[in-house]
């Protein structure tokens, strides 16, 4: 009669298979991130007890069901019935104990860290309004009046925490919902539009950490990535400095009577403009992304105390040109209003 | 052993061009569950291409072969189809076919119902397709299709919507007919404790259904609201929320899951006790779990949100999600105690459905690092969660469908598919399957995020990235090895008989493939195992006449 | 085993089991409905405990006199109603078309009341989320009425054709139907003249 084949042969390769996938399980605890922060070392190690108990659960069914593959295999010319056995109910009643235990001793340990990595630090010395939108991270340093910012598709925001002090982030979105991740902090949440999220970590190693926004956000989701440094406080204040300094150092040669400046990929195609003060000046501002938004805008300092100049926000691709004010020499800061510090330069007066 | 002779009328060969029609206007169970499944396949195909696809624009850092664009459609329609126009069709066909078998009824409670219900599965899936044809390509914004992003795109994204809503009504529709089918159109004797196991899953499936699919209709018709008609229910500047949005979707996206999975528990619940030749062993904990897990599922949606912020009450959820374990670790023992002590044939069907007990172990396990919300933090949105959901739905699901089509196809045709290619397939897949989704664990530990089209030489992903891509591969070819199986299988023509693999459900009592009205005349119904009944005691019949036998 | 002979009386007796199957059917239907307008429902109350006046202050509140009259005559169908179910359990129809053809006045005139009553709204459907919740469910509401009133149309026609005297679902399910469209209406008279503050 058919189907009463199936010598030894399978069950034996089942066994090979299924021990082959157990090396790779009995590496993957060593992948994980060590966590550069206190807290985060607190998910690595719970990481490490799931895997211990999941582990075990895993280890445990596998070899019950090759056990029984390899013992209850219908040998040859065996023609007879099993027992027909159709379960007692302890024991039945028992398999739902087994995982109401494992639950139950699994469930303390996630609680315990998901407290201290949500204890939001009531001292934090550095305060960073991080913003996501489209496809850039820009962070503002509310103590510092520092912002820095990446340019998107050129280059990503590399901002500097200083070591073992309590950081505070306030995540916000300009328009889709995005996600602060840091692997190597073992660390991501949404920035939300409407809705801040907060979280506050203490680094305690040295290094640079790779992240990138996590949550799908769009065409270029997967160029929305950052570099968080972790260094010494000494160098912390150096990097406040320079970064401040840097944004109006930057020169170019004047255009007296027209300056054209042009979007393209969420980014101008220079960071200085220059003209001459006391010369009607006209801009163009060329809008090469199609459906995007872009404007114009010059203020006083990255600080935008003071506005003295702005266009009207139109779609790509098109352009649009205007009279600018006459303005005292001076640097000035410009930006694009839509995309903020990652569309931004410095505006530079020249005296006549 | 069959108690259904076959009719001469129903054998006749009708002229082609009416056999055709016949099978587009039918409302026969059976012709609407193969086409079920066909059509299923056919969208398998299509949604595998797409993985392809993708895994191919990995295998190499900042590949070019596909555009950042092309990459964010071909993955938002890979999910689509996959989730709504493989994998629940797939089960919904099964169901069809072997439902009304089961229980022994004639038909589905409504036949023209059914129909209806699988037609408008093509028409949501092609409206879904078309996005690819239109200015804007098709919709981008993931098979979550997350607010703002998904208020932005262009007319792909407004057919996307359009689409499941058809899909999402079609299985509503469907899910009615199982329910009162299976409640009012029993055999005698066929008690609800007596039912087969795949039976009960089809019941709770349709029960989430009927529950949990209306919900993300809501949220579709308020999507598509916020796009065309100027409403604000997600747009907080307005006074909607973000949070409106992912809670109602994920109301509805949890209780789906388990609509992806519970059927082929059903089906691996039927397979094991025949291989083993033994009864389920504990078949009222088995009942009890699926309808733990059916209510249960519906408590525990905001696991996919624990990084949004939105949610205050984590441990709630935490707890509620790693509760679900304990009932889906109850089948677990219950297959493992069918098993035990035994004589298991390692037929392909068997193959198949012990590969998905190991395979679906993982993925279920996968599922307890991120229900706890700690964890969470350092994994979600990474390739860990792309490794989960392929373990529990690849497999998972398609593992206990393959288990289905060789247990099955006997039935629906009355020939075998081949063994040797059938093996094949199976240890291809599973290599393939593994090489493919195992290391995406790795990757995601590694903080690879899910969803990017591009990501730098320095990060090392790469070789793993290789490896997936490779592993994918395989996968295909194991399919191909499939395709060429059931060609070879229907050329051969290897006769089944009506109860090939001694079995136990009622489907097996008439002949394969069955008459349009199924049954001349049911065995008498006893026990959850009337055919296995019949078949004792036609043994000692047959035994006593000769005198001879124990 | 041979089976020439089929045993067609038992499957009779199961199809007659399967009769009312489409009350069933509906019954499930109507919970499938509810758990469409509980995502609605929960919105609007998650919207509601957040705003401090409702409806907000820049939204005039809707005329009242019309809708409710609209629910009163709704709620009133519900005898009618109730008498056609009446009237195919155990009278076997008699009587039943006039009380689908009352119940039918009825819901036509939930409609045009509601139609007349939200024709000049001082507020469009962009003007906010009181505005998107005001304008999606009252307009799924009606749609769900005016389903309703094509149902009675259509069970009307098989009463007139004598089929009610027969069969008893069509009219069972219609009714269950309807009262979900009642309570459906009257919940959302609470939710937008009721419940304001
Ligand atoms: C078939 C579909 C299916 C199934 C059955 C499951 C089953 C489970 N899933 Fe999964 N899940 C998905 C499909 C599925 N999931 C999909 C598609 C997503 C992603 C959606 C997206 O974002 O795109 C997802 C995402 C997802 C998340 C969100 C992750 C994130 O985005 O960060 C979480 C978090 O908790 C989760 C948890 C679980 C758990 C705990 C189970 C449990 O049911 C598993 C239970 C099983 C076991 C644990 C194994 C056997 C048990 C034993 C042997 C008993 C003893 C063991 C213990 C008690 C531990 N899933
Ligand atoms: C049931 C569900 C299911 C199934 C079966 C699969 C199958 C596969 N999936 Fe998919 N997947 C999802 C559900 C599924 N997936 C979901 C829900 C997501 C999330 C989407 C989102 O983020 O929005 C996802 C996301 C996803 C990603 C992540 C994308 C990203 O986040 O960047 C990847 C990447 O590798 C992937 C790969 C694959 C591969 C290689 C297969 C393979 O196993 C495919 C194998 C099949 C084939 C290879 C077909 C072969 C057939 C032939 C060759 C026959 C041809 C014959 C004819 C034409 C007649 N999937
Ligand atoms: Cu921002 Cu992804
Ligand atoms: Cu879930």
């Amino acid at each position: 009669m058919r189907g009463l084949r199936g010598g030894p042969s399978s069950p034996r390769r089942v066994a090979v298979i299924a021990a082959a996938l157990l090396v790779p399980l009995a590496l993957a605890p060593g992948c994980a991130y060590q966590g550069i922060a206190p807290t985060s070392q607190k998910v690595h190690d719970l990481y490490v007890t799931i895997f211990v108990l999941a582990g075990a659960v895993f280890t445990g069914v596998i070899l019950w069901l090759l056990f029984s593959l390899v013992a209850f295999r219908r040998r040859k010319g065996d023609e007879g019935q099993p027992p027909q056995r159709e379960g007692r109910a302890p024991i039945v009643v028992g398999f739902f104990l087994i995982g109401l235990a494992i639950v139950s001793l699994l469930f303390p340990f996630g609680e315990r860290v998901l407290a201290s990595v949500d204890a939001v630090n009531p001292n934090p010395q550095v305060n960073i309004r991080m913003e996501g939108f489209q496809w850039e991270w820009t962070a503002y340093y509310q103590g510092e009046g520092l912002v820095v910012t990446g340019k998107t598709l050129k280059q990503p925001l590399v901002f500097d925490v200083p070591v073992d002090e309590p950081i505070k982030m306030t995540l916000v979105s300009r328009d889709v919902m995005h996600e602060f991740f840091v692997p190597a902090l073992l660390f991501m949440r949404n920035a939300i539009p409407g809705h801040p999220n907060v979280f506050t970590f203490t680094p305690t190693q040295l290094g640079t950490f790779p992240g990138q926004c996590a949550q799908f956000c769009g065409l270029w989701h997967s160029r929305m990535s950052f570099v968080m440094r972790v260094v010494s406080p000494i160098d912390y204040q150096a990097w406040v400095k320079a970064e401040k300094e840097a944004v109006l150092k930057v020169t170019c040669p004047a255009h007296p009577g027209n300056v054209t400046i042009t979007a393209k990929n969420i980014s101008w195609n220079t960071n200085c403009l220059s003209i001459v003060a006391g010369q009607p000046t006209t801009i163009t501002v060329v809008n090469d992304d199609a459906g995007i938004n872009h404007n114009f805008a010059i203020f006083d300092s990255p600080d935008r105390h003071q506005k003295f100049f702005q266009t009207g926000q139109f779609a790509g691709v098109a352009s649009h040109t205007d009279q600018l004010p006459t303005l005292p020499p001076g640097h000035y800061y410009f930006q694009c209003q839509v995309h903020g510090p990652a569309m931004s330069g410095v505006f530079i007066v020249n005296p006549a | 052993m069959a108690v259904t002779e076959v009719r001469e009328e129903a054998m006749a060969p009708s002229p082609r061009g009416g056999r055709i029609l016949e099978w587009l206007t039918t409302t026969d169970h059976k012709k609407i569950g193969i086409m079920y499944l066909v059509n299923s396949f056919i969208f398998f195909a299509v949604g595998g291409i797409l993985a392809l696809l993708m895994r191919t624009q990995l295998a190499q850092p900042d590949n070019t072969f596909l555009s950042a664009h092309a990459y964010n459609e071909v993955f938002t329609i890979h999910g689509t189809i996959m989730i709504f126009l493989v994998i629940f069709p797939f089960l919904a066909g099964f169901g069809n076919y072997i439902v009304p078998l089961q229980i022994g009824a004639l038909d589905m409670a409504f036949p023209r119902v059914n129909a209806l219900s699988f037609w408008l599965l093509p028409v949501g899936g092609l409206t879904i397709l078309s996005g690819f044809f239109v200015p804007g390509g098709a919709a981008a914004a993931g098979w979550t299709a997350y607010v703002p992003l998904s208020t932005q795109g262009g007319t792909g994204q407004d057919l996307w919507i359009l689409g499941l809503m058809v899909v999402g009504t079609a299985s509503i529709l469907g899910a009615i007919n199982f329910i009162v089918t299976i409640l009012r159109m029993r055999a005698p004797g066929l008690t609800m404790m007596r039912l087969p196991a795949f039976t009960w899953a089809t019941l709770s499936t349709s029960l989430l259904v009927v529950l949990a699919t209306p919900v993300v209709t809501a949220a579709l018709v308020m999507l598509l609201s916020d796009r065309r008609f100027g409403t604000t229910f997600f747009d907080p500047a307005h006074g909607g929320s973000v949070g409106y949005y992912l809670n109602t979707f994920w109301f509805f996206g949890h209780p789906e899951v388990y609509m992806l999975i519970l059927g082929a528990w059903g089906i691996v619940s039927e397979i094991i006790p025949v291989f083993a030749g033994k009864p389920l062993y504990g078949y009222k904990g088995l009942v009890l779990a699926f309808l733990l897990v059916t209510a249960l599922s519906f408590t525990v949606w905001a696991h996919h949100m624990f990084t949004t912020g939105l949610i205050t009450n984590l441990s709630f959820f935490s707890a509620t999600t790693e509760m679900i374990s304990v009932p889906t670790g109850v089948l677990f023992f219950v297959w493992l105690g069918t098993l035990w002590k035994g004589k298991i044939r390692f037929e392909v069907p068997m193959l198949f459905a012990l590969g998905f007990i190991a395979m679906f172990l993982i993925g279920g396990i996968d599922g307890v690092w991120m229900a706890s919300p700690a964890m969470d933090y350092a994994i979600h949105d990474t390739f860990w969660v792309v490794a989960h959901i392929h373990y529990v739905l690849f497999g998972g699901t398609i593992f206990g469908v393959f288990a289905g089509i060789y247990f099955w196809f006997p039935k629906m045709s009355g020939i075998y598919l081949g063994d040797r290619l059938g093996k094949w397939h199976f240890w291809l897949m599973l290599i393939g399957f593994n090489l493919t989704f195992f290391p995406m664990h790795i990757l995601g530990i590694r903080g690879m995020p899910r969803r990017i089209a591009l990501y730098g030489p320095t990060r090392g992903w790469t070789f793993l990235n290789q490896l997936s891509t490779l592993g994918s591969y395989l996968i295909a070819i194991s399919i191909i090895v499939f395709l060429v199986n059931l060609f070879l299988s229907v050329r051969k023509r290897r006769r089944a008989g009506d109860d090939p693999w001694q079995a136990n459900t009622l489907e097996w009592a008439t002949t394969s493939p069955p008459p349009a009205y199924n049954f001349d005349r049911l065995p008498p119904v006893r026990s959850n195992r009337p055919v296995y009944d019949a078949r004792m005691k036609a043994t000692a019949a047959a035994d006593g006449a000769t005198g001879g036998g124990s | 085993m041979s089976a020439r002979a089929v045993d067609r009386a038992e499957f009779d007796a199961r199809a007659v089991r399967g009769t009312s199957s489409s009350v069933m059917a509906m019954v499930l239907f109507v919970a499938s409905e509810t758990m469409f307008f509980i995502a609605f429902f929960g919105i609007y109350a998650a919207v509601y405990s957040q705003q401090p006046a409702w409806p907000p202050l820049k939204i005039p509140l809707p005329d009242m006199g019309l809708p409710t009259a609209g629910v009163i005559v709704m709620a009133v169908s519900v005898i009618p109603m109730a008498l056609v179910v009446r009237s195919v359990r155990t009278r076997g129809g008699a009587g039943v078309t006039k009380w689908l053809v009352a119940t039918l006045v009825l819901g036509v005139a939930f409609c045009v009341l509601q139609i007349a009553g939200y024709s000049s709204l001082g507020f469009g459907i962009n003007d906010g989320i009181y505005a998107s919740l005001f304008y999606l469910m009252n307009g799924l509401g009606l749609a769900h009425v005016i389903g309703g009133v094509v149902f009675l149309v259509m069970v009307s026609q098989q009463a007139a054709a004598g089929e009610l005297a027969l069969r008893r679902d069509p009219a069972e399910a219609l009714a269950v139907y309807w009262l979900f469209v009642v309570a459906l209406t009257i919940a959302l008279y609470v939710a937008f003249f009721a419940a304001v503050s």
